[in-house]
């Protein structure tokens, strides 16, 4: 039987049973502490900025341009220029080149297919090659990429006997007969069917 | 009796601190679990890192521009083979010239080379004039275009000009037909015809029809476009106006039936039946196992013409190293 004088586990035990008490609790603490810091997010983990969505966007770029290249529709996107005015057909604006909208080609309807039906803007650059080195026309430009943008490319060969092509699609004369300063492209080497080697590169990025 | 009791509640304090100390080192335990699954995620996940698919990838727009500016060089009429393969040398360095500045900008070192022997030659078949009709230079209709061989043709090209008016309409006895005749067996032969139907729901189309020995005949359908004025065929691309035609490539059937140009005959000689149907140009390259000394006259003489070549790919990044040999021909059917 327990006396009036003594508690449950003696006198003098209260404060060191504190102490395990308290200590028990830091330590319970820390290890959750811990264990939730060490829990690892990496950029491949599920989130809005995943590197999946980024490597996903610059899949369907390429595929986009690829297919449009076999397609000749790349083809007929560089070459949509207006040799009178010296800019793209059917541009709005000052410059030489699409803001907001797509072009008014097949290159233009796809991109649109892919790109703008999912919040996604694109600018479109064509690099091209001069004596100076290579020189780059803006064909779309929709605005400043954010961080997480992506950029896909896709190298066309153009030749002597390719045609400009006027606003309704139908072709017009051939890149040899045009003079220097009807096309933006120049001819690199004459004596050759070789007319210019150009790059078409797409930067994508999610608003 | 011993006092059992008081010693074991005495104790109680460094029970509460054990337990503290299990569950501690519990949750870490379970940390790690979850740790090493998300790093398993990971690794299974991860793209392709080193670059290896921009290799290929660049493989295959060097295989397409040296395409492009071949197909350029053989519709040079009148020039002779070294003067193509000439130029098609200088088209081909300066190709790597321009190919390895735009890939540098990338990090990337591309190099194509091409040595003027590794090439096949061929002969090309055309005519230029859009305003006649596909019969022989006698104006004959039911000629034949080159000998019997086997031989292999690529980038069979028509553009048909007027479409509505020189077309047979859909369901006469005479359309146009490009045949790929096996002289050696009987009948055996690849055929397609082209006819014009106006009773499209949608407008006024073009209709193609292939039939060869392993397949019943198959028929595909384009729209014309209004006052197009002409409609290019593409017979070994199998594409109409740039839209894809399944009758002449490969049908969605369950054994994948390939309807290519020249399938299900082996030997044959390339014939075109009921020429003043259609009117426009053509033009297609054969290989060097196909020879014109027996066939009719031709409105235009074929001309030499290179039917393929091999040139060396070399693309260097810091973490890949890829050589290889490709070879461009064009417009060539898969075999």
């Amino acid at each position: 039987m327990v006396t009036s004088g003594e508690n449950a586990a003696g006198d003098t035990r209260g404060q060191a049973l504190t102490l395990e008490a308290l200590t028990a609790a830091i330590l319970i603490l820390a290890a959750i502490g811990f264990a939730l810091q060490m829990t690892a997010v990496t950029p491949l983990s599920a989130s809005t900025s995943s590197q999946h969505v980024e490597n996903q966007l610059q899949s369907s770029s390429q595929g986009v341009l690829g297919s449009a290249a076999d397609s000749g529709a790349l083809h007929e996107a560089v070459l949509f220029w207006n040799t009178t005015e010296q800019e793209f057909h059917n541009v709005s604006g000052d410059e030489q080149f699409y803001r907001s909208g797509a072009p008014s080609n097949d290159f233009g309807n796809a991109t649109d297919q892919v790109f703008s039906d999912r919040n996604v803007a694109y600018n479109v650059f064509v690099h091209y090659q001069t004596e100076d080195g290579v020189e780059t026309q803006q064909m779309v430009r929709q605005g400043e990429p954010s961080d997480h943008a992506v950029s896909a490319s896709r190298t066309i060969e153009l030749t002597d006997d390719h045609r400009i092509v006027k606003k309704d699609g139908s072709l017009n004369q051939t890149l040899s007969e045009l003079d220097d300063d009807e096309f933006y492209i120049p001819q690199q080497d004459e004596d050759n069917a070789h007319y210019n080697l150009v790059r078409v590169e797409v930067v994508a990025w999610r608003i | 009796m011993a006092n059992l009791g008081s010693n074991r509640r005495s104790d109680r304090g460094q029970i509460i601190l054990v337990a503290a100390f299990l569950l501690a080192v519990t949750f870490v335990v379970l940390a790690l679990v979850v740790n090493s699954a998300i790093f398993t995620e990971n690794l299974a996940t991860r793209d392709d890192v080193a670059g290896s698919h921009d290799a290929l990838d660049h493989r295959a727009e060097v295989q397409a521009s040296v395409g492009t500016a071949l197909t350029s060089i053989n519709n040079e009429n009148g020039t002779d083979l070294s003067d193509k393969k000439g130029n098609l040398s200088k088209s081909i360095d300066n190709i790597s010239q321009a190919g390895g500045l735009h890939q540098s900008t990338q990090g990337r070192l591309v190099d194509v080379n091409w040595d003027s022997s590794d090439s096949e030659e061929g002969v090309r078949i055309y005519q230029n004039n859009a305003s006649r009709n596909f019969s022989s230079d006698s104006r004959d209709d039911d000629w034949v275009l080159t000998d019997s061989g086997n031989f292999d043709v690529r980038n069979f090209q028509m553009n048909i000009t007027e479409p509505e008016e020189e077309l047979f309409p859909l369901g006469g006895s005479e359309p146009f037909r490009l045949v790929a005749n096996d002289t050696s067996d009987g009948d055996i032969e690849w055929n397609m015809t082209v006819e014009y139907d106006g009773s499209l729901p949608t407008g006024e189309g073009l209709v193609v029809n292939v039939d060869h020995p392993n397949h019943d005949e198959v028929s595909c359908t384009h729209e014309l476009e209004d006052d197009a004025g002409f409609v290019l065929l593409d017979v070994t691309g199998a594409s109409i106006d740039g839209e894809s035609c399944h009758a002449l490539s490969q049908l969605q059937d369950e054994d994948g039936t390939p309807m290519w140009f020249g399938e299900g005959v082996d030997e044959y000689q390339i014939e075109f039946q009921n020429a003043d149907s259609i009117q426009g140009t053509y033009s297609f390259v054969g290989d060097d196992s196909m020879s014109t000394t027996g066939a009719d006259d031709h409105p235009e003489d074929p001309d030499e013409a290179i039917y393929s070549v091999t040139v060396d790919y070399e693309f260097y990044t810091s973490q890949v190293a890829y050589e290889t040999d490709i070879r461009v021909a064009p417009g060539e059917v898969p075999s």
